[in-house]
């Protein structure tokens, strides 16, 4: 590749859609090239200052939110929906907008996040990790999650060993890796604003044990084929982490 | 209803008043309650929202009546302005950018949209949305290092 090129697909690597022979390119060229890497470098901390300076704008959304409901219980009545059926209708639609917590949603984030483990973790198909720190530290913050999150969720004797990112259910996660000895733990991360919850689901999925969970705006979803417990043991620490 | 707050922040960037940014992000989930039964359930319900407020949007503007103004301009409120110049300096320069262009980095970096989805979203091709992001970060870059904004007023 040259500089050229990088500038064309810099978008899509920022993005995490670049295939992996693309992906590998596209490094190795930034790694020796100086002017990419300062360009490259320079726009993830310019968009984690546009993540930051936006997301402090938290709009009170109480007032529309009662317009709304108000607007759709009218519109409603003057339907063929009455009654209990409006109710039914505003549950439903409500319940699917949300970006997390809805079953089926979470049910399939679980899904992909097993399915990637059991390829990448336990079958070990080639990937382009991240070993070095400086390397795992500038793909957090391009995610918007903080470095030292990733070493405070290693849970005790589990230590980072690795991270890439990944896509589940069509979005981007950071997928860290915690060794312990012969056993390894998948823990992938989202920021997301919304994902604020006491609670900890726990499934099987694909013969992987996973646990999802989300606290102070970020998502975390654990998987292991170790054992429920070690999963829920793991899910737990990484909530009081967070 | 989670999905409002973001709803509101990105109409907050597309609109000039918040009167406007509410009225936009009512009617988007007026039409998406009204047309959840076209919604395909396994794919992503929030891209399908901004989608429904883009359109919105696009139709607003051909009613130019329905906007005061298409320009954005954003109100730094004192607590904003307290917690620094450069989260002002930030917000001035997205809203600085041409509509087109302020969209499309928004949903890439702000919402953390894939070209691909953001490219559906704002009903273009996904090239587009990649030069877009280009043109936006130079953009970005150029107004953040050369331009000395006030710490406190409006942005533009």
């Amino acid at each position: 590749m040259n500089c050229r090129q990088i500038t064309e697909l810099k978008a899509r690597y920022f993005c995490a859609e670049l295939d992996y022979g693309d992906m590998r390119e596209f490094e190795a060229h930034v790694l020796g090239c100086r002017e990419c890497a300062e360009t490259i470098a320079e726009e993830r901390e310019m968009d984690e200052c546009i993540r930051a300076g936006i997301l402090q704008d938290t709009p009170d959304t109480a007032l529309l939110e009662t317009r709304v409901r108000g607007a759709i219980r009218r519109q409603a009545l003057r339907g063929p929906l009455v009654g209990g059926a409006v109710a039914a209708a505003l549950v439903l639609f409500f319940a699917l907008s949300r970006p997390f917590g809805s079953d089926w949603q979470n049910a399939r984030l679980c899904d992909d996040a097993a399915g990637d483990h059991f390829a990448e973790i336990v079958r070990q198909d080639p990937r382009h990790w991240r070993f070095s720190a400086s390397e795992i530290d500038s793909l957090a913050i391009q995610q918007g999650i903080k470095p030292y999150l990733l070493a405070a969720l290693a849970s005790g004797e589990y230590r980072l060993e690795r991270v890439k990112l990944c896509r589940l259910d069509g979005r981007i996660f950071l997928h860290a890796v915690y060794r312990s000895g012969r056993n390894r733990v998948s823990v992938y991360l989202r920021a997301s604003p919304s994902a604020n919850s006491e609670a900890i689901s726990a499934m099987k999925r694909h013969g992987e044990y996973v646990a999802s969970l989300g606290r102070a705006g970020i998502l975390a979803i654990v998987v292991s084929n170790a054992s429920e417990q070690a999963v829920m043991s793991f899910a737990r620490s990484a909530a009081m982490a967070i | 209803m989670p999905q409002c707050e973001r709803l509101l922040r990105f109409a907050r960037r597309l609109t000039s008043r918040d009167s406007d940014a509410e009225d936009l992000v009512q009617e988007t989930l007026l039409k998406a309650w009204r047309g959840f039964h076209q919604f395909q359930k396994g794919t992503n319900v929030r891209a399908w929202l901004f989608r429904i407020l883009m359109n919105a949007y696009y139709g607003r503007l051909r009613t130019p009546s329905l906007f005061m103004t298409t320009e954005p301009i954003e109100t730094v409120s004192a607590v904003c302005a307290a917690k620094g110049a450069e989260t002002l300096a930030v917000r001035q320069a997205l809203a600085s950018l041409p509509e087109e262009q302020r969209s499309a980095l928004y949903l890439v970096v702000v919402e953390g949209f894939t070209c691909r989805e953001t490219a559906d979203i704002l009903s273009v091709p996904a090239g587009t949305v990649m030069s877009r992001l280009s043109r936006a970060r130079d953009a970005m870059r150029s107004y953040l290092l050369h331009e000395k904004p006030s710490a406190q007023g409006r942005a533009r």
